[in-house]
């Protein structure tokens, strides 16, 4: 039985396909030729090898057996197939330094394959999956003959480019641009926010201000624009310079100091660890908690809500699988992100959301890029200091909050805050007194007893939290 | 109306080449002036010319798909 990625129809000539767990792309006539271009040389291989690219083979014989036609009805002329991503993210649900890394590998596959005599079709952000804290290009459908200027221009400013524009100089967090459009805001979109002298920043007068400009005033085809540009005189090479200055400006970008980690602004949260009101004692006892509840079953994938700044997330992956590290705050998820790529880590994925508004499924039928919740399926779900946040922070109502915690399927490690901790205590005073009447451990387990096997549970030293490991009923 | 059948990417095309280098811009621009006729569009303070209504199916058929696909992505 196949299935095709709701994601993957634009490009006529290539479309992925879910195959019996195998990820596979059937490629035209015209994509094969390229295909057999792209393994003539040695760029499959190179790209492969330094985790650039994703790795991809053709099927030979038999092995496409029970290919659908393409989405258009057409027999595909070759199949490929790919490694499969553990998990499928979005752009929008990446922090800063994540889209920036995303950017350069797109670049430098590109760059690379410039060399060759070879381009990319395309250069959307969508282009780019991640190992957990290595991004990895998947469209090896987007490799074509070069030949003049770089098409997938536009795409990188719309989907890469601006957003870390916006962000690097604005302050403005770029994720509900992109979420708010799948193409990413156009030109004159962007140009709107960089208007006097803020058009002098680094890297906005060419592809901002001039571009949203050029982007009016030219009319004719691009098809006829391209091929005068190149019976004009501009080659490769003009796509190569392209690509090179485009790699060292967003090189460049930055968010205010946070280059430096640890030195930056601090957000509510990027300091969370030393300033929150664990003890020394809760700390290691809630570890220890978590490490056996991990250990006690599967854990190939593990998802940490709440992450913070994914102490428990790293925790997780010693546990062998691959842990999704889920928090709401940009910064903080930006540093994790920082930490894990700088030490090579590819287990744990840190990823930006609002738990309370979690990705929808956006694009065309609402189904080009799906809901998160449909995406991961853990074996182990982590809620630790989480559930005060939703039920008082956010006022959603605590048999809610269960049977979300529920709707994961895997196991679950919860911690419940009790009333009288001084934290919950911060986040009633932002209330009305005599709202969260129900905020109480009886009232939560008992929620808890009539969704969950309850196998364990332990009250932190402190006294004011306590940790459960329960299994979903069947 | 006529917006929609407006090609987003031309303007993009020569931009790039502008962030490819300095030299390449005077260039990209000469060129786009000379060698494509009606590249620069008259900036009209009428109202855009509406186009004749499609007299058969054609014209979508022709117009639209190879606007997408030109300026769309795969992924």
């Amino acid at each position: 039985m196949a299935v095709y990625a709701a994601g993957s129809f634009r490009d006529p000539d290539s479309a992925v396909f879910i195959s019996d767990g195998h990820v596979r792309r059937g490629l035209s006539d015209r994509a094969a030729a390229d295909w057999q271009r792209l393994a003539a040389t040695d760029l499959l291989g190179r790209l492969t090898g330094d985790g650039l690219l994703v790795a991809t083979r053709a099927l030979e014989g038999d092995e496409a057996a029970g290919t659908p036609p393409s989405p258009r009805g057409e027999p595909w002329a070759l199949v490929l197939e790919h490694e499969r991503i553990p998990i499928v993210t979005y752009p929008y649900e990446w922090p800063f330094a994540m889209l920036r890394e995303a950017a350069l590998a797109h670049l430098d596959v590109l760059l690379a394959a410039l060399d060759e005599g070879l381009s990319l079709k395309d250069g959307t952000a969508y282009n780019v999956q991640f190992f957990g804290a290595r991004p990895c290009f998947v469209d090896v459908g987007s490799f074509e003959p070069a030949a003049g200027p770089w098409p997938g221009y536009r795409q990188f400013c719309q989907t890469m480019l601006f957003p870390l524009l916006v962000q690097a100089h604005t302050g403005m967090p770029y994720q509900p641009l992109l979420r708010g459009s799948i193409d990413g805001p156009t030109p004159s979109d962007v140009a709107g926010m960089f208007s006097g002298l803020r058009r002098f920043r680094k890297g906005v007068l060419r592809n901002v201000t001039l571009h949203s400009l050029l982007e009016r005033k030219v009319t004719a085809p691009s098809e006829r624009v391209k091929g005068s540009m190149r019976s004009a005189g501009f080659s490769v090479e003009v796509a190569k310079a392209t690509a090179r200055n485009l790699r060292k400006l967003v090189a460049g970008l930055e968010v205010g100091k946070r280059g430096k980690v640890g030195e930056g602004t601090a957000s509510v949260w990027s300091d969370y660890r030393t300033t929150c009101s664990y003890s020394d004692d809760d700390a290691k006892a809630k570890a220890a908690f978590v490490n056996a509840a991990l250990g006690e079953g599967p854990a190939g994938l593990v998802l940490d809500l709440g992450a913070n700044d994914g102490a428990y997330s790293v925790l997780a992956a010693e546990h062998g699988g691959y842990v999704v590290a889920v928090d709401g705050d940009e910064q903080t998820v930006d540093l994790l992100y920082r930490r894990l790529r700088a030490d090579g880590r590819e287990n744990v994925l840190p990823l930006v959301m609002n738990l309370v508004d979690p990705s929808g499924g956006i694009g065309w039928r609402n189904r080009e890029r799906s809901p998160f919740a449909e995406r991961v399926r853990p074996d182990v779900t982590l809620a630790l200091a989480l559930v005060h946040h939703l039920a008082i922070g956010a006022n959603v109502p605590l048999p809610e909050v269960v049977d979300w915690l529920a709707s994961w399927g895997g196991r679950l490690v919860v911690e419940f805050v009790h009333g009288d901790d001084v934290q919950v205590g911060r986040l009633l005073a932002n209330k009305p007194p005599g709202l969260f009447a129900d905020y109480r451990q009886e009232a939560f387990e008992a929620l808890l007893d009539a969704r969950f096997l309850v196998h364990r549970q332990e009250t932190l030293p402190g006294a004011t939290r306590t940790l459960y490991l329960a299994e979903p009923k069947p | 109306m006529t917006l929609a059948y407006l090609d987003p990417g031309s303007g993009s095309l020569i931009i790039s080449a502008v962030v490819g280098g300095a030299a390449a811009a005077g260039v990209a621009v000469k060129q786009a002036r000379s060698k494509v006729t009606g590249v620069f569009r008259r900036k009209s303070k009428s109202a855009p010319e509406v186009e004749t209504p499609a007299p058969a199916e054609p014209v979508m058929a022709t117009e639209t798909p190879a606007e997408a696909v030109a300026t769309s992505d795969d992924s």
